[in-house]
């Protein structure tokens, strides 16, 4: 886990100000919430994080490193996004290892140690009957479990979590608080 | 048992009606092919009494060395496939360009390529006669290859940048955020995903390269070199007209995009209707 700053965080879109001037500092180790009315700018700062935005004004550091213009790739985030963003062509088993396929040199890990990884954390989502599925056979609450089975296998320095509970029941929402 | 609706029962004739008609120049066709000539001749392809079934039209059109259907397809499968394939590839990498990113002049190219959509073959006939003739590539099946390749270019980007700006850009952006470069997420992600839209592109353009007459007429001279639709051409005689080898030929010809057809019809509906309409 790592320590998240932002400083004086602006974002315009046009004539609109998503973001004005939000500075906080998270804790290593904090759960740390956003809450406010719809449309008042949570999911832009967790983009402004993730770095699928860039902010007008502001820093943002990870770790007391300034990554305001690094790219998503290198700054070790997941995210889980509102809608799911899962891929549709590949299987919840494939879906859930693809952030580790992808940087599987990188983080050395063997095809073994993925599958373990990946079975791990479908377990603790209790999806383990649904790997060989795709996205589409899944119901929402399914799928919303799936994209956090893959923010999960990465071990990041940070999650980001776009409304990741709101499609889950309420006994599982309470496992995965805890 | 239940009552059929006035409305429904006429629409359901007259339905039936136009495919009778739509379908009988092609019941015509696998008549007169599938009977001999003299017999076609005197009794005419709808009298089936007596008739006298054989394949005898198919054998002489597949193998005649004077109009060899065989040669024709071997032609037709080494310029189709290439057209194909080079032009889906180029274009897929220029739609995600033009559908994802930013970059000077980009409405205007994009202008360029309804443009050139939008013009008919017959006004580029002469300079890329001419063009070709330069490259050294003109009665070659490659001349004809980059002919077809490059015409397919406008409309399969277009095509594809429809289908990529209904894909969910948070899927791409997932991939981002996971780690993926921009390379692995094109190839990755966004190819995979637009399988349907490519096998869509791929069955239309392989049609269409298939039964192209023109460009094969003005850029193919030795008949070593022709293409399946001018070999059908060749059946017919100045003086002589055989119709049941023609007909043979003809159905040689449609076979392989019929065939097409049936193995990939969901992907070419799709395709024809438009990806973004509901369905």
């Amino acid at each position: 886990m790592a320590v998240v700053e932002l400083r004086n965080i602006v974002k315009r879109f046009g004539r609109v100000t998503a973001v004005d001037g939000v500075s906080l500092r998270i804790g290593d180790g904090e759960f740390y919430i956003l809450l406010g009315p719809s449309g008042c700018g949570k999911t832009t700062t967790l983009r402004i994080i993730a770095g699928l935005e860039y902010p007008d004004e502001g820093k943002v550091l990870i770790d007391g490193v300034d990554v305001t213009n690094t790219e998503p790739k290198d700054r070790d985030v997941a995210m889980v996004f509102q809608n799911y963003a899962l891929y549709p062509h590949m299987t919840v088993y494939d879906n859930i290892a693809f952030p580790l396929m992808i940087r599987r040199k990188k983080l050395g890990l063997t095809r073994s140690e993925i599958r373990e990884r990946v079975m791990e954390v479908a377990k603790m989502l209790r999806i383990e009957d649904l790997l060989s599925r795709k996205p589409g056979q899944l119901s929402g609450g399914q799928q919303q479990r799936v994209a956090l089975a893959r923010a999960l296998v990465r071990r990041p320095k940070v999650w980001l979590m776009d409304e990741p509970l709101s499609n889950l029941d309420a006994l599982l929402r309470g496992s995965r608080r805890s | 048992m239940a009552r059929v609706r006035p409305a429904v029962l006429l629409s359901t004739v007259i339905a039936w009606g136009l495919a009778v008609v739509w379908a009988l120049p092609f019941i015509g066709l696998v008549m007169v092919s599938l009977r001999p000539y003299s017999e076609v001749l005197i009794k005419g392809w709808w009298s089936i009494g007596g008739a006298h079934f054989t394949l005898e039209n198919f054998k002489d059109a597949w193998s005649n060395p004077m109009y060899s259907v065989e040669r024709g397809y071997i032609n037709s499968l080494i310029v189709t496939i290439p057209s194909t394939i080079a032009p889906i590839l180029i274009a897929a990498l220029a739609a995600y360009a033009f559908s994802r990113f930013s970059f000077p002049l980009k409405n205007y190219l994009f202008i360029t390529l309804l443009v050139i959509m939008s013009m008919p073959q017959q006004m580029s006939v002469i300079p890329l006669f001419f063009m070709l003739k330069e490259l050294h590539l003109l009665d070659r099946l490659a001349g004809l290859i980059l002919v077809h390749s490059s015409w397919g270019l406008a409309w399969i980007t277009f095509f594809l940048k429809n289908f990529f700006d209904s894909l969910p850009r948070e899927m791409e952006e997932a991939a981002r955020v996971d780690g993926a470069g921009e390379l692995q997420i094109f190839l990755r992600i966004v190819l995979p995903a637009s399988l349907p839209a490519l096998a869509s592109v791929a069955a239309i353009q392989f049609t269409w390269v298939w039964s192209d007459f023109f460009y094969a007429l003005m850029f193919l001279i030795s008949p070593e070199n022709y293409v399946v639709t001018l070999q059908v051409g060749t059946m017919k005689g100045q003086y002589h007209l055989d119709w049941g080898l023609l007909s043979a030929g003809s159905i040689f010809a449609m076979l392989v995009p019929l065939l097409l057809y049936a193995g990939l019809q969901k992907y070419y509906v799709r395709g024809m209707i438009g990806w973004t309409a509901k369905g």
